[in-house]
């Protein structure tokens, strides 16, 4: 199983505090237009999250360079979706991680599975990945960035994942 | 940068001498204050598209020649809930369901090209 991230999911799983996490279970991999979205040009306009993405994809995370062809459809989406597009016919058992409404359209209509980074948070807890209290307070550290039906969502998720079970 | 292109464009009286009085209060001439309130309203232009579900926040940020952070940051103070649909998060909790089963055999992290 391999993950691919869009800008959208790295930046969230990284507010969220839990890429690292996330980048030392699971096979992650970003095309190289992902890369330069969040962290070369993030970094140029000085956003810390830049250099904390920067710091958390090395050696972790497959940044991998992809060609788009010229005169294909965009869709409506960056050149770092596009590229997720790109790749996907060259990796077995991925998925994508993006909460980005266009993208999961154009995902949707080719029946390409994702998660959405707040679902992320629900599968590396009952994974075991995270304890219940780690994902309970990544929810709240993404909360502000993502839909209020998202996070009382995946808030009931933890919640009844963690029904008979010990806390931390 | 991207190029500029040159618009002649006409403009309300008032909105003109609104501009000027924003250009004297920010040390600024007349139409930097015009450019900044046109890129301003492309923004919030460009956010409701990505709520629509119409272009990507990247496709966006390129649009508007900014950083995707900015789109965020723009968002949350603007108070603009951005994300995925009711049927997209639908979808992604049945994965979310196939998969949260305790990994027995995690996989090895790839390394940075």
């Amino acid at each position: 199983m391999q993950l691919l991230l869009d800008a959208d999911g790295l930046i969230k799983l990284n507010r969220a505090g839990v890429l690292i996490q996330l980048a030392e279970t699971h096979p992650c991999v970003i095309p190289g237009a992902v890369y330069d979205e969040v962290v070369t040009r993030g970094k140029v306009h000085l956003y810390p999250d830049a250099d904390a993405i920067e710091a958390a994809v090395a050696g972790r995370v497959a940044v991998m360079p992809v060609q788009h062809g010229p005169g294909e459809p965009e869709f409506g989406l960056g050149a770092g979706e596009r590229g997720i597009l790109d790749l996907l016919p060259q990796l077995d058992d991925a998925f994508v991680v993006s909460d980005d409404r266009r993208f999961l359209t154009v995902l949707s209509m080719r029946g390409i599975a994702f998660l959405t980074p707040a679902d992320m948070l629900v599968v590396l807890a009952r994974q075991g990945v995270l304890t219940e209290a780690e994902a309970r307070a990544a929810l709240e550290r993404l909360r502000p960035a993502i839909r209020t039906k998202a996070y009382w969502d995946a808030r009931q998720d933890l919640e009844s994942r963690g029904e008979g079970h010990e806390e931390e | 940068m991207r190029k500029n292109r040159v618009v002649p464009l006409r403009i309300p009286e008032h909105l003109d001498d609104l501009a000027a009085l924003s250009a004297q209060e920010e040390h600024t001439d007349k139409a930097t204050a015009l450019r900044q309130w046109l890129h301003e309203g492309a923004a919030h232009y460009a956010l409701e598209l990505v709520a629509e579900g119409r272009i990507s926040m990247s496709r966006a940020a390129e649009m508007l020649d900014v950083a995707v952070y900015e789109l965020y940051r723009l968002a949350e103070r603007h108070g603009v809930e951005l994300g995925a649909t009711d049927e997209q998060r639908r979808q992604s909790r049945a994965l979310a369901s196939r998969l949260g089963q305790p990994s027995a055999d995690p996989h090895p992290p790839p390394r940075s090209l």
